[in-house]
């Protein structure tokens, strides 16, 4: 009775308030019972969300169809049974029997008086929830929330859609996307090579790579003309249609194909293996403990990828981009109270031989020769395939990795007898590396390992090759060397070994120093090596900005001559020559780089420039997004690319080079270079393009001036963090606002028509709602809400 | 990074709890159960989270050459919070007589005010934990501004994002909202810079010289001041005089009863090596 008084007296004060809620609520759960509908956030770092709840004035009641489908579960309702299943979870609740099932070895967790369910509503105590959940669940009574351990156990953390990986290469919206042109643009890449033996000319080659964006994909091609080529002349040409991010055939071709093994065949190939090699395959995890509650966060290559708060154990876990080959991330902890803050670093090694989960990849060639390859993520962690030619093996093999930083691999050609497997290690600095070939009766053992620690690096690595007879070859390889900061190295390799019964031993020690001195850069080194005979030689290397010239020199004691090399080389506008000269008579002259057409032309010194992108920022003064020629470049601006280098151009412009075709790049622009404070990008700060093979792709990216529009909502009847501000056109959202403690609120908006709406992002009620001009020359304009 | 304002000696953090408002929710006799609720909350609040935020740089000295910049605000803390952004003139300064150093709104000696050509974004923010938001500035025609110097104090003004549920009553919510302040100086330098300072001794003990520093024109000093004795330094210390400022130099040994001196120098961190090139140190002091 105490009770019921005192929720009353609860209700009634809270009536003024929350008065909606509370008829709609009232008989929830049970007629004796007030309920009063207090919605609750849940929050994780990056993740703020509400839920419906109900509270009795005690207790707090949480919607859990509202909280399992937040968590990333399927819900099924039936019959007084809640069941929810995520791709490793399952949780029933049982509201008649008054339990929760959990997970296949089916625990049951008895949770009488926890679980209410009336008229369609599947209601938990927030005890009950901390029984089911544990640690993984926080509710802070004070603030309503409910705060998620990213950490979690009982729930896929990454089922919190808005908590992504932050900034980092995580790609952005793609707002430059694939374009298809009759003649988009090509680009040339060449290399031509003349040597010269006293005075005879021994060998020419010239060498054209090109690659025509045309008829809506892409023409590639090579054209190699070679004084060893018995026909003269080579060149292939290959049709390429391409269709990025179609996962059953994203590449049809026609013409030479060149096949995994490294040979070519003729015809047509039909594909659906990734375009380009990706940077990223998969996003691994790392957890670990450290103080409780403390910001630990993941940098991968100085980007912030990821961000969480350990729980109240200190645990947490993080996802990491995994790059091909080894990652290296740094995990930054950032302890609660003040404590300075500390990193620790560790790697992932990934390797590309692992297919995506249930993903198939198939590649075939038909023509005169066919072969098939078909590859399938049997698991996250392994990769089964096959494969075979009408002409050559039939390999069938699988690759496993038991744990991020184990690789398996082993691959099978049966009646052949040929087998071989691989396991490779890394943890930490340390790496370890084992072989094993079987290849019709011949056998190969190869083992390596290497460490690093501060400046020293150690590796060793040992061959044994056995014949059907006896072992014929054994070598053992230790290496161990040194570098200083200011870039000293010294390096010493031994090499002892027996083949066919003969025992040998090498050594070979090495010092290099590189420096730089006002933009010159030197190069200074020496060796000395023991093999059958002891040889001494040094070199020095000196790079200007655009011109190089190296000097080597080899005295070896077994023949007792000593053997020179003089190098030129000159980095042009249009192209690079090189020049060398040996002591022996040997002279060679090349010249490579790129020639880029439409739009316009572009030369590059280096060679293998397969696509581009020049970015454009500038003032869009008129705001129409389109850069119009009054329209000033900003050459201040600065923006990151990732994986790309970027450089400025004389005109303000930006040019990214090297990049891949058909690859999605991430464009970050960077805030605080835009010296005007009203100026910002219209694609976001973040955002990203497609590469397109054979051309430079322009991207015009427009930083526009648009009108702030400052509110103020008075009176403010509701909480401010239930309501939000948007600005429409017709029904289309185009811009919205949290709204202040103080009532205000902030849009940027063009100048034009618009519904100004605020609205509870609870309830979804709609509080006002009436036109707004944004007057084409303001740059502020002031704004009254009046609620009734 | 710095945390609070940071201009060699002074740590300001203006910390006010809207006790208006808690007095106007205290006397809502029919709602006062809450209040106890509300207020219980707050302490269990600590337990489970708190509001840190960083400004970087603590302070931004410009030219009118290159009259732009950026302030990155980073919540270090663990609960969303709501930060308002805004300039006013002032300074911080001590009382004649050295005491209650302070900021000052309205006026700041003879340094220039800089307010009303400081266009600024965005005015308001709420920040998720562990998230930054850059506060791009610049200063509107700043090439024709005579020579001097001209100061603005840039306000960042911030509350704890409230919570559903905590502010299920909004005066609630209101009177336990603690609002801090964090005052960075934005000072922009017109021509060269001379600063003149009068130096006045308040106190001397076996480890501290206490000094008040004046300001007589319109430059700023920004730099170091230390007490020399016998040709070495006792003493040093990093300081930002706009108007009149005390400040304390620690000791590394008694000065004694034979005279001493107290000299300037231009070498402040984080600051760009033009000013130390531009700026001409006030004359050094016999005492």
């Amino acid at each position: 009775m105490h009770r019921l008084c005192n929720i009353a007296i609860a209700g009634v004060c809270l009536l003024p308030f929350v008065c909606t809620k509370l008829c709609r609520a009232q008989d929830a759960v049970s007629s004796d019972v007030v309920f009063l509908e207090v919605p609750i956030v849940v929050q994780a770092p990056g993740f703020h969300k509400f839920i419906k709840a109900y509270s009795d004035g005690e207790e707090f009641y949480i919607d859990m169809v509202d909280l399992l489908r937040l968590l990333g579960f399927r819900v099924d309702q039936k019959e007084g049974v809640l069941s929810a299943m995520d791709m490793n979870r399952s949780i029933t609740l049982d509201y008649d029997q008054q339990q929760a099932t959990l997970g296949e070895e089916e625990d049951v967790v008895p949770l009488l008086g926890e679980l209410q369910y009336s008229e369609g509503m599947y209601l938990m105590t927030v005890a009950g929830i901390k029984r089911v959940f544990d640690a993984d669940l926080t509710f802070d009574e004070a603030r309503l929330s409910l705060r998620l351990s990213s950490a979690a156990s009982n729930f896929q953390t990454s089922a919190l859609g808005p908590r992504r990986f932050l900034g980092g290469e995580a790609p952005g919206p793609l707002r430059f996307g694939f374009e298809r042109h009759l003649l988009g643009g090509s680009i040339i890449s060449w290399h031509a090579t003349s040597q010269w033996y006293r005075g005879r000319q021994v060998y020419t080659d010239m060498t054209a790579r090109y690659s025509v964006n045309t008829l809506g994909g892409v023409v590639e091609g090579t054209a190699v003309k070679s004084s060893y080529s018995s026909t003269g002349f080579v060149n292939d040409v290959n049709y390429t249609f391409v269709r990025p991010g179609n996962r059953l055939a994203n590449r049809v071709a026609l013409g030479n194909q060149p096949w995994s093994d490294g040979t070519y065949m003729v015809g047509m190939r039909v594909s659906n293996l990734p375009l380009v090699t990706p940077h990223i395959q998969r996003t691994t995890s790392t957890s670990g403990r450290v103080e409780p509650h403390a910001i630990v966060e993941v940098l991968v290559g100085g980007q912030i990828t990821d961000r969480t708060q350990a729980d109240a154990d200190g645990r947490y876990s993080l996802r990491i981009p995994a790059y091909y080959g080894t990652t290296e991330a740094v995990v930054r902890v950032q302890p609660l109270g003040g404590a300075a803050p500390y990193e620790r670093r560790q790697y992932v090694l990934t390797t590309p031989a692992l297919t995506l989960h249930r993903r198939v990849y198939y590649d075939a060639v038909i023509g005169r020769e066919s072969a098939v390859q078909l590859q399938y993520g049997l698991t996250p962690r392994v990769t089964l395939r096959t494969g075979g030619s009408t002409a050559r093996d039939f390999i069938t093999g699988v690759t496993a990795s038991p744990a991020p930083n184990v690789i398996l691999s082993t691959d099978v050609d049966w009646p052949n007898r040929f087998v071989n497997t691989t396991v490779q290690m890394w943890r930490y600095r340390l790496g370890a590396l084992a072989a094993y070939t079987s290849d019709h009766g011949s056998q190969n053992v190869r083992m390596s390992a290497s460490g690093q620690f501060r400046q020293w690096e150690a590796h060793v690595s040992a061959v044994a090759r056995h014949d059907a007879e006896s072992w014929v070859e054994k070598r053992l390889m230790p290496a161990i060397s040194f570098h200083t900061r200011n870039g000293m190295s010294l390096r010493s390799r031994l090499n002892l070994y027996t083949v066919n019964g003969i025992h040998r031993t090498s050594w070979r020690f090495t010092w290099n120093q590189v420096r730089s001195v006002r933009g010159t850069g030197l190069h200074t080194g020496a060796f000395m090596t023991r093999d059958a005979s002891w040889a001494l030689g040094g070199e020095v290397l000196v790079s200007f900005s655009t011109f190089f010239v190296g000097l080597n020199a080899k005295f070896d004691s077994g023949r007792n001559t000593i053997h020179g090399q003089l190098t030129l080389q000159w980095r042009s506008p249009i192209g690079s020559i090189r020049s060398g000269v040996t002591s022996g008579g040997m002279h060679s002259y090349s010249g490579f780089g790129t020639v880029g057409i439409n739009p316009g032309i572009r030369f590059s010194y280096a060679t293998h420039d397969e696509s581009g992108a020049v970015l454009r920022i500038f003032e869009d003064l008129n705001r129409n997004g389109r850069k119009d020629p009054a329209e000033p470049i900003l050459p201040d601006v600065e923006v990151q690319v990732w994986h790309a280098p970027v450089s400025r151009r004389n005109d303000g412009t930006l040019i990214a080079t090297f990049l891949q075709p058909n690859t999605a790049y991430q464009v970050q622009i960077i805030e605080h270079s835009i010296r005007d404070p009203w100026l910002r990008p219209a694609p976001g700060y973040s955002f990203s393009f497609m590469a397109e093979p054979g051309r430079v792709k322009e991207l015009d990216i427009p930083l526009q001036r648009l009108p702030l529009i400052r509110g103020r909502i008075a009176p403010l009847a509701r909480p401010p963090g239930r309501l939000q501000v948007v600005a429409m056109i017709g029904q289309e959202v185009v811009e919205t606002s949290p709204v202040y403690r103080d009532g205000g609120f902030a849009l940027r908006l063009q100048p034009g028509q618009y519904t100004l709406r605020v609205e509870d992002v609870v309830d979804m009620s709609i509080l006002f709602e009436e036109p707004l001009e944004v007057q084409q020359d303001s740059r502020t304009q002031d704004v009254e809400v009046k609620l009734d | 990074m710095t945390e609070f304002y940071n201009a060699g000696t002074d740590h300001l953090m203006s910390c006010a709890m809207h006790r208006a408002h808690m007095w106007r929710t205290l006397h809502m006799g029919a709602v006062a159960v809450f209040v106890v609720i509300a207020i219980s909350g707050t302490c269990q609040a600590q337990d489970t989270g708190f509001a840190t935020l960083s400004v970087s740089p603590a302070y931004a000295y410009i030219t009118a050459q290159e009259p732009y910049g950026a302030f990155r605000l980073r919540n270090e803390g663990t609960v969303s919070m709501e930060v308002i952004v805004s300039a006013q003139y002032g300074v911080i300064e001590a009382d004649s007589v050295g005491e209650n150093t302070r900021i000052v709104t309205g006026r700041a000696g003879l340094v220039g005010d800089l307010t009303d050509r400081l266009i600024f974004y965005p005015e308001r923010a709420i920040l998720e934990p562990g998230t930054e938001q850059v506060v791009r500035f610049m200063i509107e025609g700043a090439a024709a501004l005579p020579d001097g110097g001209y100061i603005t104090l840039m306000h960042y003004k911030m509350q704890e994002r409230a919570a559903v549920g905590e502010s299920a009553i909004p005066a609630v919510a209101t009177a336990i909202s603690i609002e801090y302040s964090l005052v960075a100086p934005l000072v922009l330098f017109s021509g060269p810079i001379e600063p003149v300072l009068s130096t006045r001794v308040l106190g001397i003990t076996d480890s501290t010289l206490t000094l008040l520093l004046a300001n007589s024109t319109s430059y700023p000093f920004i730099g170091g001041v230390s007490a020399v004795k016998d040709g070495r330094s006792l003493g040093r210390i990093l300081t930002a005089v706009y108007s009149r400022r005390r400040i304390e130099i620690p000791l590394s040994a008694p000065l004694g009863e034979s005279p001493f001196t107290v000299a300037f120098d231009t070498d402040f961190p984080g600051i760009s090596p033009y000013f130390a090139r531009s700026t001409t140190p006030p004359a050094k002091v016999q005492f």
